[in-house]
């Protein structure tokens, strides 16, 4: 807002420039789907991890969904358009790994992220690299390194 | 004076007295009733009908003539001198039938008894009221009670009141030793049983409420740990007093101790989770919140499992200044307690000598190594360890775990001083200082392991020929067939077989064409077999 006044000012009462401007730059860029909120859905059973990594993703601009189990992980996937999924092996009445190949199926694109422990079996976590996860975060791990690596997936 | 003591002591004694008045009072009511043969005649023509007993009348002639049809009796199809009354359930009838019977002089009748339509005698009858009157299926009336010799308030009642068969049976069940012994371990049942699902119900519903409240002070955790693990500026927390942090939780929480322990709770958990400078701001609001000291206080409870997580928190925490309280517990009897206290004393008091460790009396289980060798192996990565005093333990399995250390850790410079312990060690120890042997290839160490080869201890001899497989000579060939000789034991045959096969594989083929032995000729066999070899 501080810049668009800034711009305002700089074109004063230059009326073509200002239509020119309006048109151009205002406008597209104040249509909803520039300005949307991007989505990170956190399917994970441990309230305490998931809702300090919602805190630190609210703070770094994101909306984010949260899921407590392999179920409404699935259901959300389904109803809400993620644009970024992390996701935990180890998670109550659904594997980590069906989540994936269920994200896999339904949007092929949206980059997913298997926040998990180092010490689960070698197999699942190349299984889940094999579906086509786009990174992993071993536990124990820095939130300030996830958030990191969120901005970089969802900006490429 | 009679003083309140007084008074309480009278109150018991007067309600003894009425408690035991009563059962007197119960007694009082028994009764006993007799009635004999003699004094039937007189009783049956007393008293009214009786259920179940009726009576017949037989008369006998010699006169083929007699005609009694005029009196009911019916003749026997048999014997025309036979005649027999129809059944007549009063007596005082029957007596008066058998008055009429005086007519006929050629005969003589006789009055019988039948009870419930079957001929009796007149001891049966008496049995028979006997039974009634003990049941209370028959009272007798008044004109009767004194034939019936029957004594007491219950006849006197009895006769004046309707049949009840159940009558005073309340005061009755009372004056029963039996049935009073029964209704009172019935009413202890009930009342235990009673308590018993009261008390299940107030743990229960405290359980139900503690679950409650830990749920909502999860919730109400998440936010204010949150705001101070990711402030904008790190330094702000440093600067924070106890007094500034209790405002960001709610009004007077920081005050339960529920509250405390599910906070601890989620910084713990939240210390094993996170890495990089979040497990310092942890620790430092958990410090900040003064939540160290209730984890201190917690050492003091009696109760083991607040005690053991008194000690987890500590430990979890680096609450160094606790190691003393700590150490109290570190030979404790509980075997929770003192594994956490060990673990935590070997985690905050820095002690490379592992002192706390060596001094341990109770028997080191595997679970314990293990938990041990995690926070072992994190001091050597700070500085060496120093393993010497467990040896000096007079623990054994201490020892053997010093002797593990020296393997796990890689301390090759206390191999000598094992080479010197061997000689008096037991049989395990000598077991792991052998696998260090073989780990380190010591091979001064092959001394020792020619001195036990004949040991009879089978573990002892396996691990013996396994070092002698990966370090021995052409002189270790030839004593472990001598030793082969010496055993009937088919796997100990078999590792020495395998042994000599990898220091000398001609010398087996040697012993298969000399050796009698069916064993060895088929462990020979099989190891000779390049499709077997690896099986």
């Amino acid at each position: 807002m501080y810049f668009l006044l800034k711009i305002l000012k700089y074109f004063g009462s230059n009326t073509p420039c200002f239509f020119t401007f309006f048109t151009t730059i205002f406008i597209p860029l104040s249509h909803p789907k520039f300005f949307k909120m991007k989505n990170v859905l956190i399917i994970e059973d441990d309230k305490l991890i998931s809702s300090l990594v919602q805190f630190k993703l609210k703070k770094e601009g994101y909306s984010v969904t949260m899921a407590e189990d392999g179920i409404s992980g699935i259901d959300a996937i389904n109803l809400m358009e993620a644009d970024l999924i992390i996701t935990d092996v180890m998670i109550p009445f659904k594997n980590g790994i069906e989540i994936i190949n269920h994200a896999r199926k339904v949007s092929p694109k949206v980059p997913i992220i298997v926040l998990s422990s180092l010490g689960e079996e070698e197999s699942t976590v190349m299984e889940a690299f094999n579906l086509g996860v786009s990174d992993f975060v071993p536990k124990p791990f820095n939130p300030n390194e996830l958030a990191m690596r969120v901005r970089r997936l969802i900006n490429n | 004076m009679i003083n309140e003591s007084g008074l309480r002591s009278i109150k018991k004694l007067l309600i003894t007295l009425v408690f035991f008045n009563f059962f007197v009072f119960g007694n009082l009511v028994a009764q006993n009733s007799s009635i004999t043969v003699s004094g039937l005649h007189s009783v049956l023509e007393n008293i009214d009908e009786v259920p179940g007993l009726e009576f017949i009348l037989y008369f006998k002639t010699l006169d083929d003539t007699t005609d009694l049809t005029l009196l009911n009796f019916s003749q026997h199809a048999d014997s025309v001198n036979f005649w027999f009354s129809d059944t007549i359930p009063l007596y005082s009838k029957a007596v008066e039938l058998h008055g009429n019977l005086s007519r006929f002089p050629e005969g003589s009748g006789s009055i019988r008894f039948l009870l419930f339509k079957r001929e009796v005698t007149e001891s049966g009858v008496v049995e028979y009221f006997d039974n009634l009157i003990r049941n209370e299926l028959f009272l007798p009336t008044d004109n009767v009670k004194n034939q019936f010799g029957i004594e007491g308030e219950l006849v006197v009642l009895g006769t004046n009141t309707p049949f009840r068969p159940f009558y005073k049976l309340k005061v009755k069940i009372l004056s029963d030793v039996k049935m009073l012994l029964l209704l009172a371990s019935l009413s202890v049942f009930f009342f235990v049983s009673v308590l018993m699902v009261l008390v299940m119900f107030v743990i229960k519903s405290k359980k139900r409420r503690k679950e409650v409240l830990t749920l909502r002070f999860k919730q109400l955790c998440y936010g204010p740990i949150s705001d101070l693990l990711f402030d904008d500026d790190p330094e702000r927390l440093n600067q924070l007093e106890k007094k500034d942090l209790v405002t960001l939780f709610p009004k007077g929480h920081l005050n339960i101790d529920l509250f405390k322990d599910v906070i601890i709770q989620e910084i713990i958990s939240l210390n094993k989770n996170m890495k990089g400078d979040f497990k310092t701001r942890l620790k430092l609001i958990y410090r900040k919140l003064e939540l160290d000291r209730h984890s201190i206080q917690k050492l003091s409870s009696k109760r083991w499992d607040t005690v053991t997580s008194g000690i987890v928190e500590i430990n979890e925490m680096d609450v160094n200044e606790a190691a003393p309280m700590v150490e109290k517990y570190a030979s404790h009897e509980n075997f929770y307690i003192r594994s956490n206290a060990v673990a935590t004393m070997l985690n905050i008091s820095n002690d490379k000598t592992l002192k706390v460790l060596a001094e341990q009396q109770y028997p080191l289980s595997r679970w314990q190594q293990m938990k041990y060798y995690r926070i072992i192996k994190f001091i050597n990565s700070q500085g060496k360890v120093q393993v010497n005093l467990l040896f000096e333990s007079e623990n054994e399995t201490v020892r053997v775990f010093g002797i593990k250390l020296v393997r796990y850790l890689g301390l090759v410079d206390r191999l000598p001083l094992l080479q010197k312990m061997y000689e008096s060690a037991t049989i395990n120890e000598k077991i792991e200082i052998l696998k260090c042997y073989d780990n380190f290839n010591h091979l001064d160490g092959l001394d020792d392991v020619y001195k036990d080869l004949f040991t009879k201890d089978k573990a002892l001899l396996l691990n013996a020929v396994m070092v002698l497989k990966n370090l021995g000579s052409e002189v270790s060939t030839l004593i472990l067939l001598e030793r082969l000789k010496k055993t009937d034991d088919f796997e100990s045959k078999m590792k020495i077989l395998e042994a000599v096969n990898a220091l000398n594989p001609e010398l087996v083929v040697e012993g298969y064409l000399t050796e009698n032995d069916e064993d060895i000729k088929i462990l020979i066999a099989h190891i000779k077999d390049p499709l077997l070899s690896h099986v």
